[in-house]
């Protein structure tokens, strides 16, 4: 009856000019699950060895804002991280010798930039960052000129844009057995953007321009999250949305076909919901709720959602009375 | 009075130079040229005088001295060089010229307190101060610090001295040598200048190549107070001398002066442009008008302090004035200057000089009117707006508001009241008339009457703006005219006219489009709908495509002006007020900032601070930074955990998980899906022991917590809880530690049976009891021992196929790609062994069994099984083509990536080695230490890299070459071969070069060769290279890769069964060659 939990003090620190409260906005494992960094607001990166102790490795320090989001590069392309902050700034870092890290590129948003995710390694070196400025750019990486090539979806959601995941690069039609359709299918590039226009967008790259492929509507207030789970073979793309409304939706589509997303609701919870999360297979959704709780949601093969498991922090309801 | 200020006055001078300065009495303007200080005087004779220097270089920064005693002084930098000169000594107006630093001098500045004090800096890191009446030249203090690239006095604290090191501006007290007593980080690139305020002690503007221009009190060196983003990088900032404003020029592109305002404590305003340049403005200077003769002291009239003048690589020089306007926008006040000077814009102080406005009690008012219309005084448009408010008794200015342009007149007459909004544009009164609106006021209109007084309004504004007049007037006569035609009652209620003009009004006006027209957009937000965020996108947008994405997300509930170039992050109720700042957009094509009302700012604040993130390996990652510190309970109550507890529901014991997962645990051990990943891999496993027993938790923060809670409850949790979710595949369905376990590829002698169940037994082991049973069954049916007959007979079954295609379909929905992969592996072996034999998977699914494979392999490399992901690897190639062996290499299914190593994955700089046959390689001493114990391709592409090469003949080493190449090739990135070694094997039989290619990668696509061989990739492909048998013979020598030197062999494996042709001639001590093409890479 024990529970197991690794636990570590991140020691992200209060600033005491401005006593804010320290909250720790994301933390990510990197591709070999032997680091993780964590960003908060007390406007650092930390990286831990969890191998070896959580040993704190390296403290990333640029930002002027809050660091929201994170996000390993995948380690064919060496040790890279990149963050977004409240600053308006997306940092790409990379590791030299020794957690010596340094930043290699810095794109400047209008806004607030709220969350920032790497495409497939198949697509190369290719960040895309989601701004409050409402725009999403895909910044990609061109290895001969060792630039990085900004490229700009103007007014991707009316408001901001809170969220964003890319699709999966695997090819998506493996079951159709068609070789020239999958060949076709596999060149598109997609990824998934929540905003605060209550919509869902799913973007797809034509050419050099990225079009808005499908408008998903169906939440009735700021999209909080998107994830786009990832393929292991199976016909149809899944992606999982949650919002403000506080429901969290998980959207299908038929690869095979040109058909619209079907949605699913997972469930509707009592209060906002702010992440979701596809384990690496897609079958396993960790939704985190504003209550503190954290619970993982499983397809039934009816096709129903149910909770697998519930995270839950039992202290919170007594927590600080003062 | 236009908005475009135009110089006063300009003159070309045809002078190389990058800086001027202007003197005390400021008379003479200074030019450092390339010969020389070239001297001229400001007024019309634009009288020159060169000094020239002794060195053909150009003098990098000069300045006047700004006492009054020593006014004809002026130092200048020249090279490594101080130079300093009194230009009143007409026969040595040299005074000094010394070395002053070893580098070049970068930066130079007077004290402003002390007359013979001189600060400069230099690239050699020094930065000195200097008594000019020091005949030795030594200097007085020096402080050293990395690459100073300006420096600045304080002009208010006498001791202060700022300088700029690439992106930060150090301040040092002179007193204090050592060190600089605080440093501000101010940009991320270059700071490009700075300057102290005159007003403010602590206060210092920097701007750098970021394009941004920051706002910095040294006293908290961390924070900027204001900052704003230009549209181009900018040179040069200095304060205005009156008010508080700033003035700067452009670095590039940008040929305007551009004078900002401070004046608002939150934000840097765009006030004014002073156009004229024609091409980039290199200096500039403030100067006081000598002429003080011409000193107005009417206190009807705002005078101008002080003349800007700009020196341009147009090689013109110009003197501009600061217009009242613009200096009470920056906040100056008019009583507080004392000897105002007003030399060139004689044109207002004449005419309000002429016309001294009396209080309007005049009963004559058209007389009034008539005169004022005469004279068409050139005023700006609030001080015509003022004066309607003098002149018309119905008419009163509620507010105005120069920064928005706009101004709001209340307008009574006996029968409506009235108000009205005009907002200026720009360039008005140029062509552009004012855009009127009516505001919500007590009198209510009809539709109809709000049309006729627009149509009015305009009309009589258009009839005077066309020729360039103002209109207000004129405007406002015909407004009083009509309303007097009017019967308007008196309405308190609010009704329907009410919604149509809402009490709420943004404004924005674009200051920066000069021709664009001014927008009002009036929001309608009632009290509930301003509650929620969701009324946001519903509002009507009236303007240029550019300014529909800024203003259509305006949502207020409280007036909110915002100014055509700022946008102000509203203050927010968060944590991240410290964060709150001020932006600014210059130029049309920037899009705004951020434009939340408090709402949404709110909610785009708002953060969670409890979630939990699956990483790539499946481990869940929480973090609660909400919950008191404590340490939270462990769920069924195990005292000794350290972190919140993960825990199944359970409703009942016939949980749908159970349905769902392939097999049914004890109730003992449900609760672990979880485990420690503190002891790294493989894990012991604490889940068997029992609940009092300690488990492997860490608690770094143990002691901390105890602290946090006795002293502050409060406290925020910083702790990130890991767990692990793929142990038991309860939740996860693929396992780790049963990874290494599984079979996938037999090794000689096992059947498909006994692997089977082998496999089937791991699955026992780690609790998969219906994946066991799934395995027992394919054991089963796929037959005896010796594998052959009946499973091929099975699969002839017309069961036999569909009940593997539904097992794999099962687990493949299941997510179980461990299963699904390992599964479709051993079925492809066994085919393999029996290629006549029918398939028992299904052809047709190949692909997507080969995608699951892949997968499954991506996540091995995960886990660092890369052993494991390259015999899974293995079946991924394409069988059909075993038979081609020539063209495998070109075929190889596994992704051909040159530039990374594979067997760490990491690019590759330096020496790459490849194989010939299937393309792949990397870093020599990975390779090396590969082929000591494989003789296959470490991507598990299927290559016997090793075999395959001694059983090619020789020939086609060199036929792969181009293929290879120029299939794979990636234009720039990739290798040109420039030299082959063969000869140098030839001659010296001790090399074994025979089969390594040394190349080099250039950026530029050229190939050289260095040898008589034809250049390889436009050779027919079957060129024959002579390679003599000794050289096969030769024993390999193996020093380790210099860059350029012939390589020499690497060894190869020893372990692999390769049947070399040559074996006879070879010496025994001989290892194998090595197969691979050697690449350089940069």
């Amino acid at each position: 009856m024990t529970t197991a939990t690794t636990t570590f003090d991140t020691k992200h620190e209060d600033m005491i000019l401005i006593k804010l409260t320290v909250i720790q906005h994301d933390s990510k494992f990197d591709y070999y699950g032997k680091r993780l960094a964590t960003c908060s607001s007390d406007r650092t990166i930390k990286i831990f060895d969890v191998t070896q102790d959580n040993k704190p490795l390296a403290e990333l320090k640029g930002h002027e804002g809050p660091v929201w989001q994170v996000a390993w590069a995948h380690p064919q392309f060496g040790s890279i991280l990149a963050s977004c902050s409240y600053d308006h700034k997306v940092f790409i870092w990379r590791e030299g010798q020794n957690n010596q890290w340094s930043k290699i590129y810095e794109y400047k948003h209008l806004s607030s930039v709220n969350a920032v995710a790497w495409a497939p390694h198949e697509l190369g070196l290719v960040l895309a960052s989601a701004s409050s400025d409402s725009t999403i750019v895909v910044n990609t990486y061109r290895e001969q000129t060792n630039t990085w090539d900004p490229k700009v979806i103007k007014d991707a959601h009316d408001i901001n844009c809170n969220a964003i995941s890319w699709a999966p690069s695997a090819p998506l039609a493996s079951l159709t057995n068609q070789p020239d359709q999958q060949a076709q299918q596999t060149l598109q590039t997609r990824l998934v953007s929540g905003g605060g226009d209550h919509l869902v967008k799913v973007w797809v790259l034509e050419g050099n321009e990225w079009k808005c492929e499908f408008k998903l509507d169906k939440h009735s207030d700021w999209v909080r999250d998107v994830a786009w789970a990832s393929n292991i073979g199976l016909p149809y793309d899944t992606i999982a949305s949650c919002s403000q409304d506080q429901n969290v939706y998980v959207w299908r589509r038929d690869t095979n076909s040109t058909g619209n997303w079907n949605a699913t609701k997972v469930n509707k919870f009592n209060t906002v919901v702010w992440r979701v999360s596809w384990s690496l297979m897609g079958n396993l959704l960790a939704v985190s709720t504003a209550d503190n709780q954290v619970t993982l949601w499983k397809e039934g093969l009816d096709g129903n959602w149910t909770n697998v498991s519930t995270l839950t922090d039992q202290n919170s309801t007594t927590a600080p009375s003062q | 009075m236009s908005w475009k200020v135009f110089e006063d006055s300009k003159v070309a001078l045809n002078y190389t130079a990058s800086a001027i300065s202007v003197d005390f009495t400021g008379k003479y303007v200074a030019l450092g040229a390339r010969r020389g200080l070239c001297v001229v005087s400001v007024d019309q004779s634009w009288e020159r005088r060169t000094f020239y220097h002794s060195k053909r270089a150009e003098v990098g920064s000069l300045q006047f001295s700004p006492h009054a005693s020593t006014s004809s002084y002026i130092a200048n930098t020249l090279l490594d060089m101080i130079q300093i000169w009194d230009l009143s000594n007409a026969s040595t107006p040299l005074l000094s010229n010394f070395k002053a630093h070893n580098r070049t001098v970068t930066g130079l500045h007077w004290s402003p307190q002390d007359t013979n004090l001189l600060a400069t800096c230099a690239a050699d890191s020094v930065l000195s101060l200097w008594d000019i009446r020091d005949e030795n030249k030594t200097p007085v203090r020096q402080f050293n610090t990395g690459g100073p690239s300006q420096l600045r006095w304080n002009p208010l604290s006498s001791n202060i001295i700022a300088s700029a090191h690439d992106g930060e501006v150090r301040i040092w007290d002179i007193r204090r040598t050592d060190t600089h007593i605080t440093f501000i980080t101010a940009h991320l690139s270059t700071v490009l200048s700075l300057d102290w305020s005159p007003k403010h002690e602590d206060q210092l503007v920097t701007c750098g190549q970021d394009r941004q221009i920051k706002i910095w009190s040294y006293n908290q060196p961390k924070e900027c107070k204001l900052n704003v983003t230009t549209a181009q990088p900018v040179s040069r900032v200095r304060y205005t001398p009156f008010g508080q404003g700033l003035v700067t020029v452009s670095q590039k592109v940008d040929h305007q002066v551009r004078l900002w305002s401070l004046s608002n404590a939150s934000e840097v305003t765009n006030i004014n442009v002073f156009y004229g340049h024609t091409d980039v403005v290199k200096s500039f200077d403030f100067r006081q008008d000598p002429n003080k003769s011409t000193l107005h002291l009417s206190l009807l009239l705002l005078i101008m302090t002080a003349q800007l003048i700009t020196w341009s690589k147009d090689q013109t020089l110009r003197t501009w004035s600061f217009t009242p306007n613009m200096k009470e926008d920056c906040g100056d006040q008019i009583t507080e200057g004392l000897p105002h000077r007003s030399p060139s814009v004689n044109n207002i102080s004449t005419s309000l000089n002429a016309e001294p406005q009396s209080p309007s009690t005049n009963n004559d008012e058209h007389l009034m009117r008539k005169k004022i219309n005469n004279q068409q005084p050139v005023v700006t448009y609030n001080q015509e707006c003022n004066r309607i408010n003098d002149l018309l008794p119905q008419v009163t200015i509620e507010s105005i508001s120069p920064r928005s342009r706009c101004c709001i007149f209340k307008i009574e007459t006996s029968g409506a009241k009235l108000r009205l909004q005009v907002i200026f544009p720009l360039i008005y009164p140029n062509g552009a008339h004012p855009i009127f609106e009516l505001l919500p006021s007590k009198s209510v209109l009809t539709v109809g009457e709000t049309k006729d007084i627009k149509q009015t309004l305009l009309t009589t504004a258009n009839k005077h703006v066309q020729e360039n007049q103002h209109c207000i007037l004129a405007c406002m006569d015909a407004l009083l005219h009509l309303l007097g035609g009017m019967e308007l009652p008196d309405n308190n209620e609010h009704n329907l006219q009410e919604s149509l003009l809402p009490p709420t009004t943004a404004t924005i006006s674009p200051q920066n489009s000069a021709t664009s027209p001014v927008v009002s957009i009036n929001t309608s937000t009632s009290p509930t709908q301003s509650a929620t965020s969701t009324t946001t996108h519903q509002q009507s947008t009236q303007q240029q495509a550019q300014q529909t994405t800024s203003t259509n997300r305006i949502m207020n509930h409280t007036p909110l002006a915002i100014d055509g170039n700022m946008f102000v992050d509203f203050n927010i109720q968060s944590p991240y007020q410290t964060t709150t700042s001020v932006y600014a957009n210059t130029t049309n094509h920037q899009s705004p900032l951020d434009r939340h009302t408090n709402e949404q700012v709110r909610m785009l604040m708002n953060r969670p601070t409890c979630f939990g993130i699956f990483s790539p390996q499946g481990h869940l990652v929480y973090v609660n930074s909400h919950h008191s510190g404590s340490a939270p309970n462990v769920g069924a109550g195990g005292g000794a955990g350290g972190g919140p507890a993960l825990h199944q529901n359970k409703g009942n014991n016939n949980h749908p998980i159970h349905s769902v997962l392939p097999q049914i645990r004890n109730s003992n051990d449900s609760q672990d899906y979880f485990q420690s990943i503190f002891s790294g891999y493989p894990i012991e496993s604490p889940h068997h022991s029992s609940s009092s027993s300690s488990s492997p938790i860490i608690q770094m923060n143990k002691n901390l917590d105890s602290d946090i809670r006795s002293v502050s409850p409060c406290k925020v949790d910083t702790r990130v809880h890991i767990y692990k979710t793929d142990h038991h595949g309860m939740l996860l369905p693929i396992s780790r530690p049963m990874a290494k376990e599984l079979i996938a590829t037999r090794s000689d002698g096992m059947s498909l049976k006994q692997a089977c169940l082998h496999n089937a037994q791991v699955c026992r082991q780690h609790d998969k009891k219906a994946t066991s049973r799934m395995w027992q069954l394919v054991a089963e049916s796929c037959g005896s021992s010796t594998c052959s007959d009946q499973a091929s007979s099975w699969a002839d079954h017309p069961m036999g196929k569909r009940l593997m295609t539904r097992i794999m379909d099962k687990y493949i929905r299941m997510g179980d790609v461990q299963t699904a992969a390992t599964l479709s592996c051993v079925l492809l072996l066994n085919q393999h062994d029996q290629p006549n034999k029918s398939w028992l998977l299904d052809v047709e699914r190949e692909p997507l069994y080969r995608h699951v494979r892949s997968y499954y392999a991506d996540i091995l490399h995960m886990w660092g099984y890369d052993d494991v992901r390259g015999e899974i690897n293995k079946f991924n190639h394409d069988h059909e083509h075993d038979e081609h062996d020539h063209d495998k290499a070109l075929q190889c299914s596994i992704d051909l990536d040159y530039n990374k190593c594979s067997v760490c994955r990491l690019p590759v700089r330096g020496l790459n080695m490849i194989c010939v046959m299937c393309g792949h390689g990397g870093h020599s001493h990975h390779l090396k230490f590969w082929f000591k114990n494989h003789s296959h391709c470490p991507t598990g592409c299927n290559c016997e890299c090793v075999v395959q090469m001694t059983e090619y003949p020789y020939s086609n080493v060199a036929s792969a070459i181009p293929t290879n190449l120029t299939n794979v090739q990636d234009e720039s990135s990739w290798v040109n071969v420039t030299h082959m070694d063969v000869p140098v094997a030839q001659a010296a039989s001790t090399m074994d070069t025979s089969r390594m290619v040394r190349s080099r990668s250039t950026h530029h696509g050229h190939a050289r060769y260095h040898t008589d061989l034809p250049p390889l990739h436009t050779s027919p492909i079957k060129t024959q290279i002579p390679i003599p048998d000794q050289v096969m013979s030769a024993p390999s020598v193996n020093h380790d890769a210099n860059m350029f030197s012939p390589m020499p062999t690497v060894q190869t494996p020893s372990t692999a069964n390769v049947n070399s042709t040559n074996n006879a001639t070879r010496h025994s001590s001989l290892k194998k060659n090595f197969p691979y093409f050697q690449i350089y890479q940069y």
